[in-house]
């Protein structure tokens, strides 16, 4: 049994980076029947992973996951952002938790449900800080049901996939799981000689169908500007608005990113926003605040928690406008996990160059095909 | 494709956590309690779980109410008799107190959820 390299554990989280990526683009042509439900078949990487990777380097893949669909969708600096992260992250903690708890008396639903629990647990415990307020835990049901569901559903699938897969077969005996830590494993570290093979940076296509004028204000706009002092006007932008919290100043505010991220080549969907501008208004009526204008059945509208309410939901969509006008996918990362997302991004372009196109129902032997092609394409060391 | 003990384990953890959460929530009827203040100038509404004071207007001048750890008092007023202000705090729902001649009314809505029947006291 072989100890993978660190260099070949790099390379597996770029691989399995990849898949992810592809799979929330593929996820992303589902219908979302609700804001923040979501399938979540881009944790299957992960789910395969925990048997892979030692911890360091699984929570590496959640970041890289993360950082990699935050730059696609531009969300990095918004409360999406947030929720992706925390999400990610506590859904990789939970499962490797449960694998290392459960032992051989565990199998990938089982690990799956507890991650997809987590992930829901910890977006809540958001929501109820930041967005919805006491009124978060109303959803609360329908939030760890559905992810109970999905996270079953993932599991059943991830355990045929693991059973069957010739590329996980082959990972399996290169580098078995164990219990001690690759060596030097780790996050990235400032001193890091850089033994994963680096892409030249390559331009990544936005991987969404976009319309032909929004691909040309989005090529327009990258021409303009380039991705760092972008994305550094970006952070401006959201700590003004944060920092002012009056409903004026964002009133102006929003409706400014909203034009910026229109312009930048990015879709605005009035529809989602106007749903989610309205549920966190709402939420915020929940607990009433300030003078009665008027009661709504059993709700007290009140002036002060309406005005909050809109100030809020002005902010949660300014951040994610002015952050999707900001963030472009050219956007790179110092260090190693820089190196990682860079890396995974080529993988995800190979994925769409390959033309592997997953069918429902022969996902799995699909998916394993993606991946052994990945396997051979991707730049290893030396 | 088999399931494990803990799967099964896992998944019976995970529905009757749901389970026991969705009833909590669905059953607790009302939420907490909410303060309501009636002046000549209208009503406001605060929840009683969060400290504030706040002053109302009355023909009389300004009556100040304040929340304060889940109770709610009249802390002065421009009447002459001040019963409103002996009256001392409130903390449960059905519970109320008033300032007739400044027109202020105080009263706390909601589901009395507290273990201590008003008879205690």
């Amino acid at each position: 049994m072989r100890r993978p390299t660190r260099a070949g554990t790099g390379r597996l989280v770029a691989i399995l980076g990849a898949f992810s990526f592809f799979l929330s683009a593929v996820e992303y042509t589902f219908p979302k029947p609700l804001p923040f439900v979501r399938l979540g078949i881009a944790n299957l990487p992960l789910l395969v992973g925990i048997d892979l990777l030692p911890l360091p380097s699984l929570l590496l893949l959640a970041l890289v996951k993360f950082l990699g669909m935050s730059l696609v969708s531009g969300t990095l600096f918004s409360y999406v952002a947030l929720f992706s992260a925390a999400g990610s992250l506590s859904a990789a903690l939970a499962m490797w938790l449960a694998r290392k708890a459960g032992g051989r008396v565990i199998g990938p639903v089982g690990v799956s449900i507890a991650g997809a629990m987590a992930s829901s647990a910890a977006q809540l415990l958001l929501a109820r800080i930041f967005i919805f307020g006491p009124a978060a835990w109303f959803v609360a049901p329908l939030l760890l049901s559905t992810s109970l569901a999905t996270g079953l559903l993932l599991g059943l699938f991830a355990s045929s996939f693991t059973g069957s897969s010739v590329w996980f077969g082959r990972q399996v005996t290169v580098g078995a799981p164990g219990p001690v830590p690759v060596p030097g494993e780790g996050p990235p570290t400032v001193a890091d000689p850089g033994p994963v093979a680096v892409p030249p940076p390559s331009p990544v296509t936005v991987p969404r169908p976009a319309s032909e004028g929004r691909r040309a204000r989005a090529e327009a706009w990258d021409a303009r500007f380039s991705p760092l002092p972008l994305a550094l006007a970006g952070v401006a932008a959201s700590f003004l608005l944060l920092f002012i919290p009056s409903l004026g100043a964002r009133l102006v505010l929003a409706p400014l990113f909203a034009a910026l991220a229109w312009l930048s080549g990015r879709k605005i969907a009035l529809g989602p926003a106007l749903l989610m501008t309205a549920g966190i208004v709402l939420a915020g009526l929940v607990v009433p605040v300030g003078r009665v204008l008027f009661t709504l059945g059993p709700l007290l509208v009140t002036e002060t928690a309406l005005v909050e309410g809109l100030s809020r939901a002005l902010a949660f969509q300014g951040l994610l406008y002015a952050s999707r006008a900001a963030i472009r996918p050219g956007l790179r990362f110092p260090g190693r996990l820089g190196e990682l997302v860079s890396l995974s991004f080529l993988g995800y372009q190979r994925i769409l160059d390959s033309g592997i196109k997953p069918r429902p129902s022969t996902f799995v032997a699909d998916a394993d095909r993606l991946l052994l092609d990945l396997e051979e394409a991707l730049p290893r060391r030396g | 494709m088999r399931l494990k003990p803990l799967d099964l384990v896992v998944l019976a953890v995970a529905l009757a956590a749901t389970a026991f959460l969705s009833s909590r929530i669905y059953a607790a009827p009302g939420g907490d309690p909410v303060v309501r203040i009636g002046g000549s100038g209208g009503e406001w509404a605060y929840p009683l779980s969060q400290d504030r004071e706040t002053a109302v207007e009355g023909p009389e001048g300004r009556t100040l109410v304040e929340i304060r750890g889940g109770r709610v008092a009249i802390e002065k007023s421009p009447c002459r008799n001040q019963t409103c202000v002996l009256a001392g705090a409130i903390d449960r729902p059905g519970q109320w107190l008033a300032c007739l001649p400044n027109k202020v009314f105080v009263r706390i809505e909601g589901v009395d959820r507290g273990g201590l029947d008003a008879a205690t006291y």
